[in-house]
């Protein structure tokens, strides 16, 4: 299985601030989008960073608080790890393991395709097991 | 599916809990500081909810209440679903894939002793299933 399978599953909508927002705004868009993660793409629509509410918790905690004013593009992670369509689910989620991130853009000739996340991959992963154990029963059984 | 019970799995985790009644601010402190994305609320010795950093985010921040004065107690998800550390973890990975959520406090007699996250099911559980895969591959194999 490949990112392109993963994206083909879940979905492509990706959700998007500009760098230029404040926090607090990308604070309101995770909220009403249901997400834990925006992309910051350029002029172009790559992604040049993205912000998490793992990043929101910890700026909190650091006594970093003025969300209002702060822009995203201040306080986003910009050295962005990603993915290609034709990678398999296997190299991702070692990434992950390896590099501690929990979102991966997908990005094929500067474009952003879609972001997967550890839940989509283990989900999927979770999904592809148990139909490999039917396929088995039922090869077995016959 | 990883077989592995949920004790071997937790290990001699010390349990992130924190105290139904301190403040987001206090739990955001903590979060912090252990790396976690969510802590086992406490409340007369038992386990009372759980909160997480999207709680923070989403029930906290995004409307406008003050971390610095709202307790976890209101804004935690109260009566999670909890786990015995007997089960497999592929038990746990079920729940969690059902119930989209990413993690399930450990629960023995009403004591929480730990708690699985998805991040769990990366190492070296994720491995496993890979492994089995390969397994059955092989078997269809032999049997073919």
């Amino acid at each position: 299985m490949k990112l392109e399978d993963v994206l083909a599953a879940k979905g492509r909508r990706v959700v998007t601030v500009s760098a230029k927002s404040s926090i607090a705004d990308a604070i309101r868009t995770m909220h009403a989008e249901k997400v834990g993660a925006v992309l910051v793409p350029d002029a172009e629509g790559c992604p040049v960073g993205i912000f998490t509410e793992r990043d929101v918790v910890r700026l909190y905690a650091e006594g970093d608080r003025d969300f209002d004013s702060l822009a995203v593009e201040a306080r986003m992670t910009c050295s962005l790890v990603v993915g290609r369509l034709s990678m398999p689910l296997d190299e991702a989620l070692a990434l992950m393991t390896e590099r501690r991130f929990r979102h991966l853009p997908v990005v094929e000739d500067g474009r952003l395709l879609g972001l997967v996340s550890i839940g989509d991959l283990v989900k999927l992963r979770l999904e592809e097991t148990a139909q490999e154990a039917q396929a088995l029963r039922a090869y077995i059984a016959s | 599916m990883p077989e592995r019970p949920i004790r071997e799995v937790i290990g001699n985790q010390e349990p992130f809990t924190a105290s139904a009644d301190i403040t987001v601010d206090a739990a955001a402190r903590l979060m912090k500081r252990h790396r976690i994305g969510a802590l086992l609320v406490i409340d007369g010795g038992r386990l009372a909810g759980i909160f997480t950093e999207r709680d923070a985010l989403f029930r906290v921040m995004a409307e406008g209440r003050d971390p610095a004065k709202t307790r976890i107690a209101e804004v935690m998800t109260v009566n999670p679903r909890t786990i015995s550390p007997d089960r497999p973890f592929g038990h746990a990975l079920h729940l969690m894939y059902e119930g989209e959520f990413r993690h399930v406090p450990v629960v023995e007699d009403g004591r929480a002793l730990g708690m699985v996250s998805t991040r769990d099911a990366l190492e070296p559980d994720l491995r496993q299933f890979i492994a089995d895969l390969e397994t059955r591959t092989h078997i269809g194999e032999i049997l073919g």
